[in-house]
């Protein structure tokens, strides 16, 4: 009984959570071509200050091979982020067929985090380049959009990954005694 | 493992089949067929007590410990 009422009250908590995450999903789905067409497409560009792109606020106008390959590194970063949210969608579907345990949800986990501490790392170096090179100044950023932040995610699901391998273990060992 | 069940030459011996022990002992027949295959990892007294209850036997007469090699 307190298990089945317990079982009810994730699955409201699981309901929301999807939601938010389909929400974030659909709205980022169409940029997903622009963005793999754009990462080939810079290089051929010869000037970029047509386009508005900034990169920590500060808006691009140079069209030299470094500022295109950080422009490249950034929508790989977005990329890979936007992989481990589909990852993440999975999962939660996962979970609201009551299959905690399974072994694809396991494996997600410590993909997602892998995902996210190289997009963290990308993201990060990006950002240092960028600041020195154009701005020729060194900074480092701690808050709740900093890039630290996505490669403590990360480590949080590859740790959250190893946490589910071994409650997996647990349970079978549970399930299998009589 | 290392533990061997013997349940089933328990159960040929009382001439009981496995559904109406299950049935007795108050758990399912899926269980019992794992504890029977050896495949469970563990047991619990009060299903040790309640087996040797029914089929009037000791512990040491369902488990048995034989080496790995």
């Amino acid at each position: 009984m307190y298990i089945c009422f317990l079982i009810i009250i994730i699955m409201r908590k699981i309901h929301i959570l999807k939601a938010i995450v389909d929400f974030i999903w659909i709205v980022s789905i169409p940029i997903i071509p622009f963005a793999m067409v754009a990462i080939p497409l810079i290089f051929f560009m010869d000037d970029l200050g047509d386009f508005d792109i900034k990169i920590n606020g500060v808006l691009l106008t140079s069209s030299s091979i470094l500022s295109k390959l950080l422009i490249a590194v950034s929508i790989i970063a977005f990329l890979l982020t936007f992989y481990s949210l589909y990852l993440f969608r999975k999962v939660l579907a996962y979970f609201l067929r009551l299959k905690i345990f399974d072994d694809t949800v396991i494996s997600s986990f410590n993909k997602i985090g892998n995902l996210l501490v190289v997009s963290g790392i990308l993201s990060l170096a990006v950002s240092f380049i960028f600041t020195l090179y154009f701005k020729h100044k060194i900074t480092f950023e701690v808050g709740y959009d900093s890039k630290i932040i996505i490669i403590c995610f990360g480590l949080f699901f590859m740790v959250l990954s190893e946490v589910f391998k071994i409650s997996k273990g647990m349970k079978e060992e549970n399930d299998l005694t009589i | 493992m290392a533990i061997i069940v013997n349940l089933d030459v328990m159960l040929a011996k009382r001439k009981m089949r496995s559904l109406e022990l299950a049935t007795k002992i108050g758990i399912t027949p899926a269980n019992l067929s794992i504890l029977k295959s050896g495949k469970a990892k563990a047991i619990r007294f009060s299903t040790l007590e309640a087996i040797c209850k029914e089929l009037e036997c000791q512990p040491a007469d369902l488990l048995e410990y034989v080496p790995n090699k």
